[in-house]
């Protein structure tokens, strides 16, 4: 059976109202020899009943392993409530809001999204959300050098404590516009930016990026850091956790003027970690830089009865609209907003408050159990929002691989992207509001026992 | 076709309905928030008001399921606008993929071999 249910009788008569003899006639523009003579590559088609057996027994095999991973994806719990409106028809698909009448559900959904994504992060102006955190970042790079003029120079201060694969994306994204991150080194005895060599810059540069947290989970001096690159002329970046920002300091507020740009990845707010995406990003800035946000934002209006409505608006930067646009990007995450505004208004300030401490007691109650654990050190401290790190005393792949074998996902092994920097057997542990004491529990007695079987007990 | 009964019309911000002294939420863990901030580090805390709505979760539900009602969408009328978005799809597609994309599969686990192997 056919996907698209047309009888004959309706597709002759469509044709005959376009005027056309045959659907063949429709491809005529195509030449013979770019055509392709079917999809051989393509399985024979299954019924849904078969689909869902052979899909659901796929599910099956991967298991439900305990995830403490984060490096920028991160576990949390996601109300029921949440994908049952999200995924409505009125929303899963009919997202594009070009057309203002038809889409008014959608913009003022997206309306409440940059709201609530301005308050989180103190900024005046917030868009419509950007593809994740990372392109995100990239987004905010060029943004800066776009707006700061004054500074003559394209360079962008790139800590090391912003993940690495931020910094691959972003470099992905500059690089061919003459723009170049330059990498600030990390403090060895904090997982800090460097302040010496950070204040070491002689020439002039764009912007400072801020990671808080940073990759390691451990927290950057936010204030002095945002008042030192304003001094230098330069525009600050902040990269949070919109989570973290319900405890901690909001960017619009770090040092005495708030930084430029916020940006961040925002799949924390009630968006499934599903393997790498769809995620959402989002950039908030200040009131004077709003011509330089790149992509959607969505305004509050009136119509011609004076009724309230909503629309896109500042529409000249935007690519559809000019060639000289702010970004390539002419689109948004809608689906991904929808939910991300439909969680944080069934969190609301209290319940976002209380994820996050409960993420911070979590992550202490890990860390005291790891403390007793033999061979295991803190290479950084512990003064951390709901990530840090360890060193092992065996190889940190195969304690990955290990852990796994007991349905734990460990973390991520940081020393593949560290290990110039003498970062040896270093894993990035996660604990979100998730995790009970159970499962901390059975995650500390797990490493003990797999360190023990792979260091021959000698720790 | 004929219409039953008026649509309700959400002609209000989720922000309008908002309340702090309400406390109707039992979606976030129960948790002193305070006696956990005194663990972070006193100057990097939040100063600053954070104007989230605090809405219950049915008046959250009405507001959004009205909003959206304020949408065209295809499972309601013909939808010519837009590009890629717009068309119909398999209701299976997407209960089956969210059964493959779990909240616990993170993006730098090692294996998922039921998440790899597609398609067969």
């Amino acid at each position: 059976m056919p996907y698209i249910p047309h009888t004959s009788q309706e597709i002759a008569e469509m044709l005959s109202v376009i005027g056309v003899d045959s659907i063949e006639q429709l491809f005529d523009e195509i030449p013979p020899e770019l055509r392709s003579d079917g999809l051989d590559k393509i399985p024979s088609r299954r019924s849904e009943m078969q689909v869902q057996r052979l899909l659901t027994e796929k599910s099956m095999q991967d298991g439900t392993p305990l995830c403490f991973a984060g490096g920028g994806a991160y576990e949390h719990h996601i109300p029921a409530a949440i994908w049952e409106i999200a995924t409505r028809g009125e929303f899963y698909s009919a997202y594009t809001p070009y057309q203002a009448e038809a889409s008014q559900g959608t913009l003022q959904v997206i309306y409440e999204f940059q709201t609530m994504i301005a308050s989180l992060t103190g900024m005046d102006v917030s868009n419509a959300s950007l593809y994740d955190g990372a392109s995100g970042l990239g987004e905010a790079v060029l943004m800066s050098v776009r707006a700061n003029r004054k500074a003559k120079s394209k360079r962008i201060l790139m800590p090391a404590t912003v993940s690495s694969v931020y910094r691959q994306v972003v470099e992905t994204i500059v690089k061919h516009q003459g723009i170049t991150p330059d990498i600030i080194d990390f403090d060895r005895a904090n997982g800090t930016i460097d302040i010496d060599k950070l204040k070491q810059q002689s020439e002039p540069f764009a912007a400072l990026v801020i990671p808080q947290p940073n990759y390691f989970g451990c927290m950057e001096d936010e204030h002095s850091l945002t008042d030192w690159a304003h001094e230098q002329g330069a525009m600050v970046i902040g990269l949070v956790n919109p989570v973290a920002l319900a405890l901690l300091e909001a960017p619009g507020n770090w040092g005495t003027q708030g930084v430029d740009i916020a940006v961040g990845e925002a799949q924390t707010l009630g968006i499934p970690l599903s393997s790498g995406g769809p995620y959402i990003g989002f950039m908030a800035c200040k009131q004077k830089l709003v011509r330089q946000l790149p992509g959607r934002i969505v305004g509050r209006t009136v119509d011609l009865d004076g009724k309230p409505g909503f629309s896109l608006t500042l529409q000249a930067r935007e690519q559809h609209i000019r060639p000289k646009a702010t970004s390539n990007i002419c689109t948004n995450q809608s689906l991904m907003a929808t939910a991300t505004t439909l969680y944080l208004a069934f969190m609301g300030r209290d319940g976002l408050q209380k994820v996050a401490a409960s993420c911070v007691q979590n992550t202490q109650a890990l860390i005291e159990l790891l403390k007793t654990s033999p061979g295991i050190s803190f290479p950084f401290g512990t003064s951390v929002f709901h990530e840090f790190v360890i060193t092992l005393p065996a190889d940190v792949e195969q304690v990955i691989e290990a852990m796994a074998e007991e349905d734990i996902v460990a973390g991520i092994n940081i020393s593949q992207y560290y290990a110039q920097d003498g970062l040896e057997n270093a894993l990035l542990i996660c604990v979100t509001e998730t995790k009970s004491p159970e499962d901390m529990a059975f995650f500390a007695d797990t490493l003990n026992k797999v360190i023990s079987d792979l260091t021959g007990g000698a720790e | 076709m004929t219409q039953l009964n008026e649509a309700v019309i959400e002609d209000k911000l989720i922000f309008e309905a908002s309340d702090f002294t309400r406390k109707s939420s039992s979606l976030a863990p129960d948790i002193d928030v305070d006696t956990v901030i005194k663990s972070l580090p006193e100057h990097l805390l939040r100063k600053s008001d954070l104007q989230l709505p605090q809405v219950g979760e049915l008046q959250v539900v009405r507001h959004y399921t009205r909003l959206s009602q304020k949408n065209f969408s295809i499972d309601m009328h013909f939808y010519p606008l837009g590009s890629c978005t717009m068309k119909y799809n398999p209701r299976a597609c997407n209960t089956l993929a969210a059964r493959l994309c779990r909240t616990s599969s993170h993006g730098t686990q090692q294996y998922e071999p039921g998440y790899y192997e597609l398609p067969v």
